[in-house]
């Protein structure tokens, strides 16, 4: 049971992986999607809300509080939560990103064109 | 039957480590304004048992921080270290077994791969969506960097660690 720390082929796995994540990252992380329209709230997996994001608003719930900025961005600014997390998750605006906040079970999820954008095309 | 009793103290004295490795790394101020994104010092215990004193005693640690993680944070929390941990697990263990050959680094870094997709099926399930998936290549990234940060602190403890089983 002597194991090394790396193997010349471990080492060329290691590698490999990176690259296939780094790869993967590039494909989801804005140089390929583009900014969403709309925003939907979910809460308890139903959506209790759709967010248009062009224009800005300051939306309140019972227990978050959500701030559509300038360039289309929405982000929580404030949560009663205790571990903060969909606060420190920032600004999103790409289509696919999302916020959750797991103790409120709330899902923000940026949407791409609105229906009413598909109906007008 | 002294040698089981010596293994249970054993394993009680892992799991001890691997609570306050958790507490310890949730002290460090790493912040990437994202979820999930940890050291996982934590896998260090789970993984040198499994190396050590095999696949039991390893699952038993596994469910037993699981466990803790229920009663100081909520089943939220719980079913998300259940779910990481348990793939972690069953990955690590194939990775040994099947392996003879195999270094500190690959069955660290799977491990913490596995560990990030486990929490995100569990996410996923908790919302029924998957949305959160969208946030996998990142996680998998840091998978892969904390991996290699807690497999060479095990090799570094192993030769010390190594006196105690």
């Amino acid at each position: 049971m002597n194991k090394k720390f790396i193997t010349k082929r471990d080492s060329i796995i290691v590698v490999s992986l990176i690259a296939i994540c780094l790869i993967l990252w590039l494909l989801t992380s804005g140089v390929f999607s583009k900014t969403g329209r709309v925003v939907h709230i979910y809460q308890d997996n139903d959506l209790i809300e759709t967010v248009d994001l062009t224009v800005n608003k300051v939306i309140s719930y019972q227990h978050l509080k959500l701030m559509v900025s300038e360039n289309g961005e929405i982000a929580v600014i404030w949560a009663d939560c205790a571990d903060q997390v969909c606060v420190k998750m920032g600004k999103i605006k790409l289509i696919g990103q999302s916020i959750m906040c797991l103790p409120n079970h709330i899902l923000v999820q940026v949407m791409g064109e609105s229906d009413l954008d598909i109906v007008i095309k | 039957m002294s040698n089981s009793i010596r293994k249970l103290t054993i394993i009680s004295l892992l799991l001890a480590i691997a609570i306050v490795l958790t507490m310890v790394e949730n002290l460090i101020p790493i912040d990437f304004g994202m979820v999930g994104i940890k050291l996982g010092l934590a896998n260090i215990v789970v993984m040198f048992c499994l190396l050590t004193m095999g696949a039991r005693s390893a699952f038993l640690i596994v469910l037993a921080k699981a466990l803790f993680v229920m009663f100081s944070k909520g089943t939220v929390a719980f079913s998300l270290s259940m779910g990481g941990g348990l793939l972690a697990f069953l990955v690590m263990y194939c990775l040994i077994k099947n392996d003879d050959q195999v270094s500190y680094i690959l069955i660290s870094v799977l491990g913490a791969m596995a560990f990030n997709i486990g929490q995100l099926i569990m996410i996923s399930i908790w919302y029924s969506s998957l949305a959160v998936f969208y946030y996998l290549p990142v996680l998998l990234i840091s998978g892969i960097v904390t991996g290699i940060i807690t497999a060479s602190i095990l090799s570094r403890c192993m030769p010390l660690l190594r006196r105690l089983y």
